[in-house]
């Protein structure tokens, strides 16, 4: 936890070498207190003297612990988001007169003084970045993390956010011969932090970088120190308290990993949530938020979080923590905001007293796929529908009049989301005519007319309706009756509008009454459809797969629709053919095979058709024993 | 000509039936869901987002379950169900559009189906189906 970074004001610094020495003496009674740090510090320690470049931990030790320490001296911490702290403590090199270094900086007082440097070498172009970056920390006596290195002209650029790393560069200027015997020049400069924009490389880096630091087994994202990330810092610049990447975290976290449980943003320079809003809606899983030393001010900053239904919070080390004088009332101003917080900074919080209603879960049953009452009436609608939509979705609706009782009826309703206007894009123009919403049409007889009636109507409105192309993983299918005379079955699902142009994505309900036809398989009487516009999610999540075969698994024996042609063709197909289906039949209702010959025979062939009568047989116990004694 | 204004009636009849229907059952939903078992017939099924119920009895158990909700109606849609799926048993198909708020969650936009069946001289829920408008994942 690289805290020397945070600073307070860097003015009223004391920087007598007698109190830097007698800190270094009392160092052990200031660090005992993390010995994990301490490991963690010696670790660095030897990779720093293999040269090795390890960004996560390139802080020397002794330039850390001083920095600590002298923080811990350093009451006037909150508040600033300042960290130009160190060049004060070295000031042998740094004050006028004792200047060896061509490390220029700004007048301390300008906007608190930020310890970004901006270390140019020029006809840097011409070196690989490994080798520059290797040659420098090797040189260096304060190691450092380059981040966003480029190249700008034929000079290598980059920058570092340590003040004493840039002031032990600059002292480095002309010192490095290379191989060509020229000096290496270093020109090292007081800097603002650098600033880039996020474009799909970028993005794509740190969607990669998340996907490495989420643990879908715990179901946790680290994102501590995320710009130091090795994989990000050398060639970009992205903290988490610039808007722009957290926006883009926030967009990745939403669209990859909605269950997210836990997430780490702490050791980020944060001074805002209110780019994490989109946790709310984005992140309904999330119980454990660790926002510990960041730059937090006020605890009412975290009101914009509220909601959020967190049971752990890390808040510690942060300016607004210091605010509360008991920790009481600390703990009371966090529960305010986070009701069901059972553990804050890593404490167990007494459990709250509440009262027995309104507490008790108010959760909604989760949802679930397609309902079938039974499963021969799977059979018969999946068939069904197949058959259905692949008419529908095609360029000519006119083959649906097979699919349609003669005097059946068939009505459109539409409606835009409701609290919501039509925006110019998503306008529902090509069915609002034809919307029979009760609602808002109470004269009787536009009721009547807008009721198609009998088949050639029907199919001549359907052929008049946009084309479309229905998304198959999008259809969820319920079929809440299914006897002798009737099945109702209740279809939602997306499709696209196959128009010139645009192409709306849009959400139906569909429901169809089917009777089992005279002539075999099973015609419309009744349907109705709804249509909206598709939501946000829903447009995201449809054409998912537009090569995988539909979801609705289709028999290749039968055709559930009374088309004609298979219907003729049926009755004299091979008898290689109704062998199968006699072999399959009997394997799927138990019975015998003079049986099964018999049950198919009488129903044209039509293997599900077939199953329904069996079945419906079956169930009023109207098939005798002997067809099933094989 | 007489059956052509039998039919007009018939689908006329549809109509206010499920304008009375809807009205009462969402207010029922909303507020006196200790009633809804009155609406459905006694082998009524009803299939909430999947999940499936059967029994007038249990399926106001499960609805007495949910959160406090509030129904919005946007669309309504009523036909009679054709003669020769009912044979001669009134029945008229209601489909609903709207938006639903359950207690501390976000509105939720929803498709729900009846079917509605004369019981002697009451109209009874066969079968009642429901969908949000939703991804499932």
């Amino acid at each position: 936890m690289p805290k020397g970074f945070h600073r307070g004001k860097p003015s009223n610094r004391r920087t007598d070498r007698f109190i830097e020495d007698s800190m270094v003496q009392n160092e052990k009674v200031y660090y005992n207190h993390d010995n994990r740090e301490t490991s963690e510090k010696q670790k660095f320690r030897s990779s720093f003297k293999s040269g090795r470049i390890d960004r996560n931990r390139s802080r020397p030790v002794e330039n850390t612990r001083l920095q600590r320490i002298i923080e811990q001296q350093d009451i006037d911490m909150a508040g600033s988001s300042s960290h130009g702290d160190s060049h004060s403590r070295h000031a042998p090199y740094s004050r006028p007169g004792g200047r060896k270094s061509n490390h220029t900086r700004p007048q301390q007082s300008s906007r608190g003084g930020s310890s970004w440097s901006k270390v140019t070498i020029p006809y840097g172009k011409k070196f690989e970045k490994d080798f520059i970056l290797k040659t420098l920390l090797n040189a260096s006596k304060v190691s450092f993390i380059p981040i966003y290195y480029h190249i700008e002209g034929n000079n290598a650029v980059f920058f570092i956010e340590d003040s004493s790393a840039a002031e032990a560069l600059s002292t480095l200027n002309k010192q490095i011969t290379l191989h060509d015997g020229f000096k290496l020049i270093i020109l090292v400069k007081w800097s603002p932090a650098p600033n880039l924009p996020i474009n799909e490389e970028l993005k794509g880096k740190i969607k990669q970088v998340m996907s490495r630091r989420y643990d879908p087994l715990t179901k946790t994202l680290n994102l501590s120190q995320f710009h130091l990330d090795e994989e990000l810092c050398t060639d970009y610049y992205t903290p988490l308290s610039r808007e722009n990447v957290m926006q883009s975290v926030m967009q990745i976290i939403g669209e990859h990993i909605p269950d997210v449980q836990a997430i780490d943003l702490s050791n980020n320079k944060i001074y805002s949530v209110d780019q994490m809003r989109p946790l709310l809606t984005k992140a309904a899983f999330l119980k454990s938020l660790n926002l510990g030393n960041n730059k937090l001010g006020q605890i009412t900053s975290l009101d914009r979080l509220q909601g959020l239904k967190l049971e752990e919070l890390i808040l510690n080390q942060n300016p607004l923590c210091d605010r509360f004088t008991d920790q009481s009332s600390y703990i009371s101003a966090v529960r305010k905001r986070f009701p069901k917080l059972m553990k804050l900074d890593g404490v167990d919080l007494p459990p709250v007293i509440s009262f027995d209603i309104g507490t008790e879960d108010v959760s909604l049953p989760p949802s679930n796929g397609s309902w079938f009452v039974s499963d021969e009436a799977r059979q018969i609608v999946l068939v069904f529908l197949e058959q259905y939509l692949t008419v529908y979705d095609s360029d000519d609706r006119q083959p649906l009049l097979n699919a349609y009782y003669d005097s059946a009826t068939m009505s459109l309703t539409c409606s835009y989301p409701p609290g919501q206007t039509a925006s110019a894009s998503s306008r529902l123009d090509a069915y609002m005519k034809d919307s029979r919403n009760l609602k808002r049409v109470d004269d009787v007889n536009r009721r009547y007319r807008l009721l198609q009636q009998g088949k050639v109507d029907i199919v001549s409105f359907l052929s008049k309706l946009p084309k479309t192309l229905h998304d198959p993983s999008s259809l969820v299918v319920d079929v809440p009756v299914s006897s002798s005379h009737l099945i109702v079955m209740s279809v939602t699902g997306i499709f696209r509008e196959r128009v010139e142009r645009h192409s709306h994505i849009r959400w139906f309900q569909r429901i169809f009454v089917i009777i089992p036809s005279s002539g075999g398989g099973f015609c419309i009487v009744n349907e109705q459809i709804h249509i909206t516009c598709a939501t946000p999610e829903q447009m995201k999540a449809s054409f998912k797969e537009p090569n995988v075969p539909a979801a609705i698994p289709a028999p290749s024996l039968a055709s559930a629709l009374p088309v004609p042609e298979p219907q003729t063709s049926a009755s004299v197909i091979d008898p290689v053919l109704q062998q199968q289906m006699v072999a399959s039949f009997s394997e799927q209702s138990g019975m015998n095979t003079a049986w099964s010959l018999k049950c198919l025979e009488e129903n044209g062939w039509v293997f599900d058709r077939a199953a329904f009568v069996f079945t419906e047989l079956k169930a009023a116990n109207q098939i005798p024993p002997e067809a099933f004694i094989k | 000509m007489a059956v052509a204004i039998d039919k007009r009636v018939l689908i006329d009849e549809a109509c206010s039936t499920a304008l009375e229907f809807t009205k009462l059952y969402y207010d029922c939903l909303d507020k006196k869901r200790n009633l809804l078992c009155k609406l459905y017939m006694e082998t009524a099924v009803l299939v909430w987002n999947g999940n499936s119920v059967s029994g007038n009895m249990q399926i106001q158990s499960f609805l007495e379950k949910l959160p406090a909700s509030d129904h919005q109606i946007v669309s309504l849609d009523a036909q009679p169900i054709h003669e020769e799926a009912i044979k001669g048993q009134p029945t008229v198909m209601a489909v609903v559009a709207g938006i639903v708020r359950f207690e501390k969650k976000p509105a939720q936009p929803f498709c729900q189906n009846f079917l509605i069946t004369a019981q002697d001289t009451k109209w009874k829920v066969v079968s009642d189906c429901l969908r949000f408008q939703q991804v499932l994942s």
